[in-house]
């Protein structure tokens, strides 16, 4: 009690800050991880639009990025950050690597989750005179609808991961609380207090995710 | 109404090419129901697969009411294909929409008004006798009634055309009956032309006027269904 006494401000701003550069990382990462996803599947050989050097490249920057420690990333993209944010330090800054590090993730989950559509569909589609807008667009987007969502929470809890280690280079939120007061200053309990909300955190998502994907989900 | 000519596909792989037609020759009149039957791997799914460009012929012809489609592309193949409509043995409905929404699908694709659709469908669901079942989605119905959503979707842009590949093969037979039926009465009120593609004989002899025969990528008979019974039993 006394401990939330003493932090209690200090871990609900943290809290925020967390959600705040999850959140925001997600949207970008999509933003830029659905198309990355989709490239990826239509410019297959067996896709509906083969281009196999596109394929090849994508593929490659994708496999690149992901190689990367996600902790060496953060250190390695600071110039790109500061170009953009103006600062390489705090909660928007951190957006920055966060997004990078999530977007060749984003592109992988929306690639496997668009795979798992039925190839049948895709062809009756054609049958029926779709453009490949179309078939993007009204058939392989909504048919995956529930495995993309699950796909999302899956990335959002990464990105919980990644945010909680963004901490270390000074990016805020609740990993930086547990760095600067848990291992530096050895305050244990707020270490372990800083642990229990990532874990909620966490957990809300994954059961969010799963329900949402549930109830919209037409197979069962 | 379709004519085929010298239709060749080759399919290349790292294990070599394979010939899966070879100079195919059928001339498919307006009214037809015309059956095409073979063994698995003989090619007939092929066949019709190319008829919409599904598969893209090696060398031949494919002229629907005197045009070539194996020279369309973009646009105006897309506008030919909705004159085409095809079925499939696994149904390839949408799973995450309902009946009305897969059978409407083909009218928004062609840009149909929103209200003239929904009318639209209703008609067609009355046709395939699912009008209770609009609102259930896919999963929840049984084989016989995927397909009739199918042909309902099939028919909304009102095609000339109705491709059937293996449409019966996932069915039992008391519903490959009705299917059956059900392709035969919309041969004979709408007037769409309709190529059967199966490897099972009573399909044929139960609704085809007139069938071809292929074997090892030819076509190795055709003429009048009624001859074609006849030839057999004498063998």
């Amino acid at each position: 009690m006394e401990l939330l006494n003493e932090y209690g401000s200090i871990l609900i701003k943290g809290t925020i800050d967390s959600l705040y550069m999850i959140f925001v990382s997600v949207f970008f990462s999509y933003l830029i991880g659905i198309p990355a996803g989709i490239a990826l599947v239509v410019t297959d050989e067996n896709g509906i639009m083969p281009a196999k050097t596109c394929y090849n490249i994508l593929g490659t920057i994708v496999n690149i990025v992901r190689s990367v420690p996600f902790i060496i990333l953060l250190i390695a993209v600071i110039p790109l950050t500061r170009l953009i944010v103006g600062t390489s330090i705090g909660v928007t800054a951190s957006i920055v690597p966060l997004v990078i590090g999530a977007v060749p993730f984003v592109a992988r989950m929306v690639e496997s989750s668009l795979r798992e559509l039925n190839k049948g569909i895709i062809e009756a589609a054609i049958s029926m005179g779709c453009s490949n807008m179309q078939i993007i667009t009204k058939v392989m987007i909504p048919e995956s609808m529930p495995s993309l969502i699950l796909g999302a929470s899956i990335t959002t809890i990464t990105l919980v991961g990644y945010s909680a280690m963004a901490g270390a280079v000074g990016g805020g939120g609740l990993g930086d609380i547990a760095i600067r007061y848990g291992y530096y200053r050895y305050e244990r309990d707020l270490m372990m207090v800083t642990i229990v909300l990532l874990v909620a955190i966490v957990q809300l998502i994954q059961i969010t995710g799963n329900r949402i994907s549930k109830k919209i989900n037409k197979l069962n | 109404m379709i004519k085929i000519q010298n239709l060749t596909k080759i399919y290349h792989s790292d294990h070599g090419d394979f010939l899966a037609l070879d100079h195919v020759n059928l001339d498919i009149k307006k009214g037809d129901i015309y059956g095409v039957i073979g063994l698995s791997g003989a090619g007939k799914s092929t066949l019709v697969r190319c008829i919409n460009l599904l598969e893209k012929p090696t060398a031949g012809n494919i002229l629907i009411d005197g045009e070539d489609i194996t020279l369309m592309n973009g646009p105006e193949l897309r506008k030919t294909r909705q004159s085409l409509g095809m079925i499939f043995q696994d149904f390839n409905l949408l799973m995450q929409k309902n009946v009305f929404q897969n059978i409407k699908f083909p009218l928004e694709i062609a840009g149909f008004d929103s209200k003239a659709a929904d009318a639209r469908v209703q008609e067609l669901l009355k046709l395939v006798g699912l009008e209770d079942k609009a609102n259930s989605y896919p999963a929840k119905l049984s084989g016989g009634q995927k397909q009739r959503v199918a042909i309902a979707r099939a028919l909304a842009n009102q095609p000339k055309v109705l491709l059937c590949d293996e449409a019966t093969s996932a069915l039992d037979p008391v519903t490959t009956l009705s299917i059956l039926e059900l392709l035969k009465s919309i041969n004979i009120r709408l007037g769409v032309t309709i190529i059967i593609i199966t490897h099972e004989m009573k399909v044929v002899e139960a609704i085809c006027n007139r069938v071809a025969v292929i074997e090892s990528a030819k076509i190795v008979k055709d003429g009048l269904t009624a001859d074609l019974i006849n030839h057999f039993e004498g063998e």
